[in-house]
């Protein structure tokens, strides 16, 4: 959990680095030695107090399909599984309702250790709750929209498939009560890490099926918050959360969480607003106005950067058209000055991007592996351009969805390019429905997009965007050799030789082949009440780090 | 001061007077035949000019609406540059004596993105209702004149089209056929020619059991050309005042659809679209809604003020 | 009598269904696959998901079949789940119907009273300063987009001055002050234009003259004859917006964030949640039709020459 006290988060060196993380490790360490039952007190801050945050009206609170941020903000609140993670730089998955766990030698079963602990009714988070919600998330009838997680555990295409060939998960058993043993049908070394995602929370007997609507609206969890009791989701009003006195970890410091949800339509604003005007304690800023937040609030120190683990990049289509040549999207990507389109489009918000893993990913993090490719130059752009046959006058379609606010963005990218490269880019910005229809119909050369990984590993970014075999891969980069290293990657136990692999086979897909063009990093910046609360940041899913936030003394 | 009085009527409305000089031959020709029998006659449409004239309101009207065409015609003249030209390094500037409106957040001069806007709201506003015209007259007549089935059909039809709330059945044609200009005026189009049927058919209802009808017909007149000389000049006064009102519905229907993001694709220079941009930076870059919004206000008002003063014209009870 | 009511009441279910057929099939061409866009960004949807959902709302049947389905679930009341959230359209309507209705009522009250009082007051004190100013400013206000007077209003009585909120339902009474007072904005000018030309035509009528002339005092006159034979234009223009007011304002709830049905309709539409798009607009179409009736009857209660036509 990074802890923000006044100013700015600065990236320290490696040495420093490491010394965060041992004192992190430490105070952790400190932290979880006390017994459930009793909180500590936070250093700086007293316990207590109301946190008014804003959030859109969320899809789903319920784990098995928490899929938006605004339902994983909730979700995460009042569940809690196998481990958590604390934004450590090494990527190590720390204890949450299992204490120990290891997986077999060929990484293709692992071994999760439970401790004592409760839902809110009472009920025992045992080896069988968790397969009951992993069951519940992975059943065909549930039509989770977030089961592929599970994908990887034996049994699944039988539970999952549709027709549906089985009720019960094969892969899942339970030796004892405190004991759950994951098979796998495929090698993965960093399967503690998949079990961070929501559908993979234990649920309580009561949450009976899927479609419970009563359970849909007011889950019941064994997190660091629960629900206000008699309280439920108020569509479109807010939800209360309280912190949960029967939790087994350190007990968060706040009393109540209100989320306020407001409508859709222009929520970024809105919810500035709010913070403005004193009606909330935290918020999101909008880009455009940025400049003026950042001067308002970082003196008083009540804003913050956290960088994500995410990209904003370009799909260039690898498998037909003009960018199906790597020189060609080489030349794209060096027409680009990505420094004048964070300043004028992004107000400096927004880092330049030479990779496709950012900053958070710790050693995978590679700053320059796109080399010469995403540095602009307009000269080098032009030679590359016309050896990869993208000579002035050709046209290159860019789609985009119209609905997203990013107009901007493509329309500074058309100008660059038009007048960089004497193309014509051929704006395509459609609803974002649409938009999804025609990257998989290969209608487009180029089309903006963004990519947040799920859980803390570059698996979780490298596999879905580039690997041939992966449903996410729009731009359909097909590299076996690429294919071969992360597959590897996968089965490898050792840490330091995992790292090697995935280097290699971002310097092959990113560096080489330039199989997609990165633009930003996924960089997010919020504001915050600093005169009444401390120990405010964000986790690795973007949400606030509720279990930390304490009152100002 | 004008004593423009009634909203443009959506019921049956007053029949402009028919005076003896409309029927044997349509506008003008008697004028002809009064000059050779040396009576100075006043047609009935040098009438409605010199009352439409005379109307101070409805003369300021004529020269808004003016300008804005004026303006439209000859944008890439007098605006200072290109409304797409952007400049990422001058973006959300103030209006100074280098940009008089401003820039907007890609650095677009405001001034050349509002004057281009006038083609846009011209072209919008006059095709769609063109568009609402066409169908309407053609549906209305048919319905008005024939009566019978043809009356019934077409006039359940129109009560589809009427009930469907107009900026909802837009929004829903934009997202079948896509955003761009032609959809737009579809979709604006399609929602207004019911109530141009309807007035219409109302129009001719009353005026088809007219004795001037009867006396053309008892002449030997086909029915072709008493639907096309005589009923529809006379039945299609409230259908103009009607439409000149339309176009500045239209306009304003289709700044809304822009608003809401599904008109014109934003990098188009349409009014809509920068009310709507310029609503993210509302309170602190004001201008930037605000200056196409007196562009859309001062459009309107104009063509307000010509159907008003057209209306009164019209409407021999001011006489 | 009751055959009229008989005939327009078929008429109200025909025009009610060649409404929602259209719609219905408006939405099913649009392109794009309304299970995967549930999906948003990020990753794909998978297989065998996609077939449950589309099995469950019938969408890999053919669109005849799928109209018989939902025509079907109409008549019984069930306007079947939104694809986004998995719950039932009627619950999620039924939560924003009291706000859209509270936006409605509201902006109608304010029409009037603004309006007539308006227009009464340009009539009675015609030619004065009082008369000028209110024909001038309806005449005007007319000319102005319903977002821009929003806009306008956010701008001064939110952000300049601090005196309501700028946005939500959540303040209640405050809240509602901006967008009623939006929403009737156009139509107040236009009540205030019909009121004051009805008002004069009737204060120029002979039983006002002999009214005044059997000694009446002037507010008698005004208040118990002029007022209630003028304003009968102004109900009939009432009747006529009153059903689109109530099926929702799109725009003001979108610049207001009001959390009515039309704010609703907005993001379905975006999130081709389609039960969500068809609820809205059935119901909009529905009650706008429905208060036509209600407001014809009541016409042909009043006159009975339109009953015998």
């Amino acid at each position: 959990m990074t802890r923000i006290g006044a100013g700015n988060r600065r990236r320290v060196g490696r040495p420093a680095r490491t010394v965060v993380v041992l004192a992190a490790i430490a105070i952790l360490a400190a932290a979880c030695g006390s017994d459930s039952g009793t909180s500590t007190t936070p250093k700086g801050g007293t316990s207590g107090g109301v946190f008014r945050i804003p959030i859109g009206e969320p899809k789903a609170i319920d784990p098995f399909n928490a899929r938006d941020s605004e339902g994983i903000d909730i979700a995460r609140s009042v569940f809690v599984g196998l481990v958590t993670y604390d934004g450590n730089p090494a990527l190590k998955m720390l204890p949450g309702v299992a204490e120990t766990w290891a997986p077999n030698d060929a990484c293709t079963e692992w071994t999760f250790h439970l401790r004592d602990s409760k839902f809110t009714n009472g009920e025992p988070v045992d080896a069988e709750s968790f397969i009951r919600g992993w069951t519940r998330s992975a059943d065909a009838k549930s039509a989770s929209q977030v089961s592929y997680h599970l994908a990887g555990i034996e049994g699944y295409d039988a539970l999952h498939g549709d027709p549906q060939t089985a009720t019960t998960f094969s892969g899942l058993s339970a030796p004892d009560a405190k004991t759950l043993v994951v098979r796998l049908s495929a090698a993965d070394c960093e399967f503690d890490k998949k079990t961070l995602v929501s559908p993979m929370d234990p649920v309580p007997t009561v949450a009976g099926a899927a479609d419970n609507l009563t359970f849909n609206e007011a889950p019941i969890g064994n997190g660091p918050f629960m629900f206000k009791p008699g309280t439920k989701w108020e569509h479109n009003q807010g939800i209360t959360l309280v912190r949960n006195p029967t939790y087994f970890g350190t007990k968060p410091h706040l009393d109540e969480i209100d989320f306020v949800i407001f409508p859709a339509n222009g929520r970024l604003e809105a919810e500035y607003r709010a913070f403005t005007a004193g009606e909330a304690d935290f918020a999101r800023i909008p880009p455009t106005l940025f400049q003026q937040a950042k001067n308002t609030y970082e003196p008083q120190g009540s804003f913050f950067k956290y960088e994500a683990f995410g990209i904003n990049y370009l799909v260039a289509n690898n498998a037909k058209g003009v960018m199906a040549n790597a020189d060609a999207r080489k030349a794209v990507s060096m027409a680009l000055d990505r420094d004048a389109i964070a300043k004028g489009v992004y107000q400096g918000s927004l880092t330049p991007a030479a990779a496709v893993l950012s900053p958070p990913f710790g050693e995978f993090f590679q700053a320059k592996v796109c080399g010469d490719a995403c540095t602009f130059d307009a000269t080098k752009a032009k030679d590359a351009a016309a050896k990869g046959g993208l000579t002035p006058g050709t046209h290159i379609k860019l789609l985009y969805n119209n609905d997203g606010g990013h107009e901007a963005l493509v329309q500074a990218i058309q100008s660059q390019l038009q007048e960089n490269l004497g193309v014509v880019v051929d704006l395509d910005g459609v609803p974002f429905a649409e938009s999804l229809a025609k990257q998989d119909a290969g209608d487009y050369d180029l089309a903006r997009s963004a990519w947040t990984a799920d859980y803390p590993t570059p698996d979780a970014t490298l596999y879905p965007l580039l690997a041939s075999a992966s449903a996410d891969n729009t731009g359909k980069y097909s590299n076996p050799a690429f294919d071969a290293l992360v597959v590897k990657a996968r089965a490898t136990k050792d840490a330091g030789e995992r790292l090697n692999l995935i280097k290699q086979a971002e310097q092959l897909a990113i560096g080489t082949d330039l199989g997609l063009i990165p633009l930003f990093n996924r960089t997010q910046y919020r504001v915050f009440d600093s005169k009444k609360w401390t120990g405010v940041g964000l986790d690795y899913t973007e949400s606030a780090t509720f279990a930390t936030i304490s009152r100002k003394s | 001061m004008s004593d423009a009085t009634s909203p443009p009527t959506v019921g049956p409305p007053g029949v402009g007077e028919v005076t003896l000089e409309a029927g044997a031959g349509g506008f003008g020709g008697v004028e002809s035949q009064a000059a050779a029998l040396g009576i100075r006659v006043q047609t009935q449409f040098g009438d409605i000019r010199r009352r439409f004239l005379r109307n101070k309101l409805a003369v300021v009207g004529l020269g808004m609406v003016g300008v804005v065409f004026l303006t439209a015609l000859v944008a890439p003249v007098i605006a200072p540059s290109g409304p797409k030209a952007q400049n990422l390094s001058n973006t959300l500037a103030s209006p100074s004596s280098a940009h008089w409106l401003g820039t907007d957040d890609l650095g677009r001069d405001q001034l050349s993105r509002v004057i281009y806007g006038s083609r846009i709201a011209v072209v919008v506003g006059l095709a769609t209702i063109l568009l609402a015209l066409v169908i309407g007259v053609v549906l209305g007549s048919l319905s008005g004149y024939l009566g019978g089935a043809w009356d019934a059909v077409i006039m359940r039809v129109a009560d589809v089209f009427f009930a469907f709330p107009v900026l909802i059945g837009a929004i829903v044609i934009v997202l079948v056929v896509g955003r761009g200009l032609a959809p737009v005026i579809l979709a604006l189009g399609i929602f207004s020619w019911a109530t141009v049927a309807r007035l219409l058919r109302s129009s001719i209802l009353s005026v088809r059991e007219s004795e001037y009808v009867e006396a053309a017909r008892s002449l030997g007149a086909g029915r072709f050309r008493i639907v096309t000389r005589h009923v529809l000049p006379n039945s299609l006064a409230p259908v103009l005042v009607f439409a000149m009102v339309s176009v500045a519905t239209a306009i304003v229907a289709e700044a809304g659809l822009s608003y809401l993001g599904v008109g014109l694709p934003p990098d188009v220079p349409d009014w809509g679209n920068m009310i709507s941009t310029g609503q993210k930076f509302f309170g602190y870059k004001d201008f930037l809604w605000f200056f196409p919004s007196m562009a859309v206000v001062f459009t309107v008002l104009g063509f307000v003020f010509v159907g008003d003063g057209l209306r009164d014209a019209l409407d021999p009870r001011l006489r | 009598m009751a055959r009229y009511v008989v005939r327009r009441l078929l008429q109200m279910v025909l025009v009610l269904f060649g409404a929602s057929l259209v719609l219905f099939v408006c939405l099913y061409v649009v392109p794009g696959d309304p299970i995967a866009t549930q999906q948003g960004p990020g990753h794909k949807l998978d297989e065998s998901t996609r077939k449950v959902l589309e099995r469950r709302y019938h969408l890999d049947e053919s669109l005849p079949k799928q109209y018989v389905h939902y025509v079907g679930r109409i008549v019984g009341g069930d306007m079947g789940e939104s694809f986004t959230f998995r719950r039932p359209v009627n619950a999620i309507l039924r939560e924003k119907l009291g706000n859209t209705v509270k936006l409605g009522l509201a902006a109608i009250a304010l029409e009037v009273l603004i309006g007539v009082v308006a227009g009464m007051i340009a009539a009675v004190f015609r030619y004065s300063f009082l008369d000028v100013l209110v024909t001038l400013s309806t005449t005007i206000a007319i000319g102005f987009p319903t977002f821009v007077i929003g806009l306008a209003l956010q701008q001064g009585f939110a952000i300049k001055w601090h005196l309501l909120p700028l946005q939500g339902t959540h303040g209640g009474l405050r809240s509602l002050l901006l967008p009623a007072l939006t929403l009737a904005s156009v139509d107040a000018a236009l009540v205030a234009r019909l009121m004051r030309g009805s008002m004069l035509e009737v204060l120029r009528a002979d039983y006002i003259r002999t009214a005044t002339a059997k000694g009446l005092s002037k507010r008698v006159v005004l208040f118990k004859h002029a007022l209630r034979n003028s304003i009968i234009p102004v109900l009939t223009y009432l009747g006529i917006t009153f059903g689109s007011l109530l099926g929702g304002a799109v725009i003001t709830e979108t610049i207001f964030n009001w959390d009515g049905i039309g704010l609703a309709l907005v993001g379905a539409i975006q999130s081709q949640d389609n039960p969500i798009v068809l609820g809205v607009v059935t119901y909009a179409v529905g009650v706008f039709v429905l208060v036509n009736l209600v407001v014809d009857l009541s016409y042909a209660v009043l006159d009975p020459r339109i009953r015998l036509n």
